[in-house]
């Protein structure tokens, strides 16, 4: 008795060292099957797979994968494996989302997408990955797509397969091709004002042409204006002009009165060129200037735009027939 | 006759008149008139020393013909895809691409495709844009004449391998007082050849961590020019840290690798009802204890001693 007694103080050592031993056994197996989730990989999620051609052998087609990811992980690559026989072609990347920059290469049935450096990914980052330059398998039937991302060990994070695609030699591949457009249009192609200084109304005229543009550019349209090089001229004796209000419209003003020639602009859906805002003029110049554009597509509501030409005069204007000619020029943008 | 005279005069007068009213507006002397370009949506492939061939067409919506020149013009290519037309023929093209000499009559609601070959000389890999011109015969008649012409371009893709490199900026504040953090990126391409570059947008939040992926969809950047995307990003709550990364990524040197440029940006956005919900709640505060201590002893139990007045007792 009295040596248990005065053994316990010996033997807690001892416990603690069982004890110890059995906490890192925990630790230890808690580690390693940490360690070892990814072999027990989740299942990638919203998966799907479209092809642009499903016409068996087709050349040049594309490839574009979407999922999500179920777990997260650092992403090194990722498998593209089709099922059944005779992928073809060299692909390249058209699109990536949700991945960092890679390479892309095939071999066999699978294609390898390879993030330059591999990044954490967190869970439920919706990734789409759309490949070009592939050649479609020689035989008809159902096919789909497994897909793994893979650690740099390389270990699965996740996998899965798509839905199935299937490839067929019987049906009609369809290729609409749309052309870049763009229609402008002007509600007047000649004006004429007849004036007279003796009275105010006929002393101070405006002509307003109407233009209409439409385009399904992405990037939208650039529209500037210019005139003829002599401006709005007579072809009497000594060629008298009247005076353009302004030198271009980066010195637009509000309509100073006779004699002047100018014009200010307004418009729907365009933005127009702020040397315009509260009605004020410029002068038309001879090397053009922009004065309205969009940064988008005008869908199916085209855009007016409005120029209203003012001419003044009074008796030192000299009589005669002004002319001159308005040139409207509209570009689509580069997308 | 007296009758005749009278209504002559007044027949007269009336004419003055109106013509005097009218005198104000302008006379439209030509009617309106609309035209349409057509061109390749996608760059057409062009072999250095090879001939290409394309289409362009001409469309002419009206109820009339009309009858077009087109002619070669030298571009101007902006930042943000702005495209100007040059006033003269781009002499890179110049005898290697032949337009329509002659205008082109086009019939009333009709259209020409106009077939072009093109003599590629010898380019490094790159996209290469030809200009043109599509100018509508003007009207005769008419002091002031009014011209609708159309500038327009083809692409040609020269194939190869790209020297290819974009910077960028991301430009946005590091506090924000409203409800979301707004700026924009700015991408210049400093390489050697245009790219074509996507990319999106990721946006989380801090607190509450929701996460966004604003994708951007493909924009071409010709070789010294800048793009710029607008950048927003909001908080789940009225008070947060947003963080934005932007990852624009395009072609490296062939089409079968890519490279990135990644860019992020952390912002304290706190929502303007904060402050004055806060500001609302130090009034408050401040109101009571104000109230308090304005408040009469008298209010105090009867009974009960002022601590004060018994210290001075």
């Amino acid at each position: 008795m009295n040596l248990r007694a005065a053994n316990p103080a010996g033997m807690r050592p001892r416990k603690r060292l069982t004890r110890l031993a059995l906490g890192a056994a925990v630790i230890g197996a808690s580690a390693l099957a940490l360690t070892a989730m990814p072999a027990a990989a989740s299942t990638l999620t919203n998966m799907s797979w479209t092809v642009s051609n499903n016409q068996v052998s087709a050349t040049n087609v594309s490839y574009a994968y979407s999922f999500k990811t179920t777990t997260a992980g650092t992403i090194k690559t990722i498998t593209f494996a089709v099922s059944g026989s005779g992928l073809g072609g060299t692909p390249t990347i058209t699109r990536a989302y949700g991945i960092g920059a890679g390479t892309v290469s095939r071999s066999g049935q699978t294609i390898t997408y390879t993030v330059t450096t591999g990044a954490a990914v967190a869970a439920g980052i919706p990734i789409y990955i759309e490949l070009g330059g592939l050649t479609n398998s020689s035989t008809t039937g159902s096919y789909t797509t497994t897909i793994t991302t893979l650690t740099s060990t390389p270990s699965t994070i996740d996998s899965g397969t798509t839905p199935a695609v299937t490839l067929a030699a019987n049906n009609t591949a369809v290729t609409v091709t749309l052309a870049k457009s763009l229609t402008f249009t002007v509600d007047t192609t000649a004006f004429e004002l007849d004036m007279d200084p003796s009275l105010g109304a006929l002393a101070d005229q405006s002509a307003t042409v109407g233009l209409t543009v439409q385009t399904n550019a992405n990037s939208g349209y650039t529209l500037s204006v210019a005139d003829g090089a002599n401006g709005l001229q007579s072809s009497g004796t000594g060629n008298p002009v009247i005076a353009k209000v302004s030198t271009g419209k980066a010195t637009s003003v509000a309509w100073p009165g006779a004699p002047a020639w100018g014009y200010t602009v307004t418009g729907t859906g365009a933005t127009i060129d702020a040397a315009f805002s509260g009605s004020k003029y410029a002068g038309y110049t001879a090397g053009g200037e922009t004065i309205a554009s969009r940064t988008g597509t005008t869908g199916g509501s085209a855009d007016t735009i409005s120029i209203a030409n003012r001419v003044a005069i009074n008796y030192t204007s000299a009589s005669g027939v002004y002319s001159d000619t308005v040139t409207y020029t509209v570009t689509p943008n580069y997308n | 006759m007296r009758f005749v005279a009278v209504a002559a005069l007044l027949a007269t007068a009336l004419a003055v008149a109106s013509t005097a009213a009218a005198g104000g507006s302008a006379k439209p002397v030509g009617g309106a008139r609309s035209l349409a370009v057509s061109v390749p949506a996608d760059p057409v492939p062009a072999r250095a020393g090879d001939v290409a061939r394309t289409m362009i067409r001409v469309v002419n919506p009206n109820d009339f013909a009309v009858s077009v020149l087109i002619r070669s013009r030298t571009l101007a290519l902006g930042d943000d895809g702005k495209v100007s037309i040059g006033s003269g023929p781009d002499p890179r093209w110049g005898g290697r691409i032949r337009f329509p000499h002659a205008a082109l009559r086009i019939p009333a609601q009709s259209y020409r495709n106009v077939a072009l070959s093109i003599r590629v000389p010898r380019l490094s890999p790159d996209l290469y844009f030809v200009g043109f011109l599509v100018t509508p015969v003007a009207t005769t008649g008419g002091s002031v004449k009014v011209i609708n012409q159309i500038g327009s371009f083809l692409t040609l893709d020269v194939p190869g391998p790209r020297l290819r490199l974009l910077t960028g900026h991301l430009h946005l504040p590091s506090f924000v007082l409203g409800s979301q953090a707004s700026g924009e990126m700015r991408i210049t391409n400093l390489g050697h050849a245009a790219v074509t570059l996507w990319g999106e947008n990721d946006i989380t939040s801090s607190p509450g961590g929701a996460f966004q992926q604003d994708r951007l969809g493909p924009s071409l950047l010709p070789v010294g020019r800048s793009r710029s995307i607008a950048v927003t990003g909001k908080p789940r709550w009225p008070v947060g840290i947003v963080t934005v990364t932007t990852r624009v990524t395009y072609p490296g040197r062939t089409a079968s690798e890519t490279r990135e440029l990644v860019l992020t940006r952390r912002v304290l956005v706190i929502s303007p009802w904060v402050p004055a919900a806060l500001g609302g709640l130090i009034a408050l505060l401040a109101a009571v204890w104000w109230w308090r201590r304005r408040r009469p002893s008298g209010n105090q139990p009867a009974g009960t001693l002022d601590p004060r007045a018994g210290q001075t007792a």
